[in-house]
């Protein structure tokens, strides 16, 4: 009677474990195309950036417009150059706005540019890309350069004000080109990266309006 | 030898408040695996401890939940221990004193299975896409919370014999011949 018990006990346990090794076996596959977020943290973005900044590329430079057909390499420069900006001016209103909100918005931003960077970095280097780093890309961006300007001379509720519009106008551009590009690209790693980092530039833009909403006129 | 047998079962008898107790207890231990183990993940990988908590406070707030600070965060803690000791209370109560800790454990595992692939399938994607977008980032991390979730509810024979002991103890001593049958 002991011995039949513990010859069930035990059968169960086998099925149980071969259950669970095929589900974890299949989440697993199903995250391979990907780069997983544990490499993205071990290859930060400076890497590649340092390395473009001492050795002047030759690759395709992303237009502010949506172009036709975009290499990879220039859709993960893309990529990367709004994640600075909006690290940037994220980190910017973390000490300038003047609400709770707006500063917890500001701090969503930055955490979530500067992943999205790590998971851009690592496919960069998958891929053998390199990226450029803030300084370089500022010099040729004169709007960029503008936008800047006119959040820092800002201060309180017109600061805020500035900061979600000017979040607001670029993640909405930056979402329209991704969907064109995403239908363009033609790497299966480039296309499992925008269709990680989407969702989060989505709720970027509604956060955004939101907060827009809730803000005194 | 039947009478021997009844007392046995009337010794090995848990009463529903202990059942009660071991449930909770086990649906908090559940709950403290699971999400501990997702702040941990998710602060390892720059998403921020905060990111589950607020994630399943979407479920309330929508989007916002990831700007509205310690609300979210309490809703979302709110959702997860309710969610655990509902499970745990139900565990607790088709355990018995002489149910095998393997066996329960293998149960568990399956129920976090179910419950990861339910999620998968419809909480996430229907009900609450902020925590769907957060998942996406680390969906291997999510599928072994769900195991730990399984392992803890397995826990639950532990909790049951914890909390029925004293009262078994008690029976023992008034009445030794229905404990131990000759």
């Amino acid at each position: 009677m002991g011995i039949q018990k513990k010859l069930k006990v035990s059968r169960y346990f086998y099925v149980g474990a071969l259950v669970v090794v095929a589900i974890g076996g299949c989440s697993a596959k199903r995250q391979q195309p990907a780069p997983d977020a544990n490499a993205a943290v071990s290859s930060p973005a400076a890497q590649p950036t340092q390395a473009a900044e001492a050795k002047p590329r030759a690759t395709h430079v992303p237009s502010a417009e949506v172009s036709s057909k975009k290499t990879n390499a220039a859709i993960l420069e893309q990529i990367h150059q709004a994640n600075l900006k909006e690290i940037e001016i994220g980190k910017l209103a973390e000490e300038k706005a003047s609400t709770d909100e707006v500063r917890a918005y500001a701090v969503q931003l930055v955490n979530d540019h500067t992943n999205a960077d790590q998971m851009v970095a690592a496919t960069a280097q998958k891929k053998g890309t390199r990226l450029r780093d803030s300084a370089a890309a500022r010099r040729e961006g004169a709007r960029g350069k503008a936008a800047e300007q006119r959040l820092s001379s800002a201060s309180g509720t017109q600061f805020d004000r500035l900061f979600l519009e000017q979040s607001s106008a670029d993640h909405k551009k930056l979402i329209s080109e991704l969907q064109q590009e995403r239908e363009d690209a033609t790497d299966d790693d480039v296309e499992a990266l925008i269709d990680k980092i989407m969702p989060i530039l989505q709720q970027h833009q509604d956060l955004a309006q939101i907060l827009m909403k809730k803000e005194p006129a | 030898m039947t009478t021997d047998t009844a007392r046995v079962d009337s010794a090995d008898r848990v009463s529903w408040g202990s059942r009660l107790i071991a449930g909770i207890a086990d649906g908090i231990l559940s709950a403290i695996l699971m999400m501990g183990f997702m702040i941990a993940y998710s602060s390892a990988i720059g998403e921020g401890a905060t990111m589950p908590l607020k994630a399943l406070g979407a479920l309330v707030y929508g989007v916002e939940a990831l700007v509205a600070g310690s609300t979210a965060m309490l809703a979302g803690a709110g959702i997860q221990l309710g969610f655990s000791i509902v499970l745990g209370i139900l565990f607790a109560l088709c355990t018995s004193r002489r149910t095998s800790i393997v066996a329960e454990m293998l149960v568990g595992i399956v129920v976090g299975i179910v419950i990861w692939v339910a999620m998968e399938l419809v909480v996430l994607p229907y009900m609450n896409p902020t925590m769907a977008a957060r998942i996406a980032l680390m969906p291997l991390a999510y599928f072994i919370s769900h195991l730990l979730f399984g392992i803890g509810l397995g826990l639950t024979p532990v909790f049951v014999r914890s909390f029925s002991r004293e009262r078994h103890e008690r029976r023992r001593v008034a009445r030794p011949t229905e404990a131990l049958p000759t």
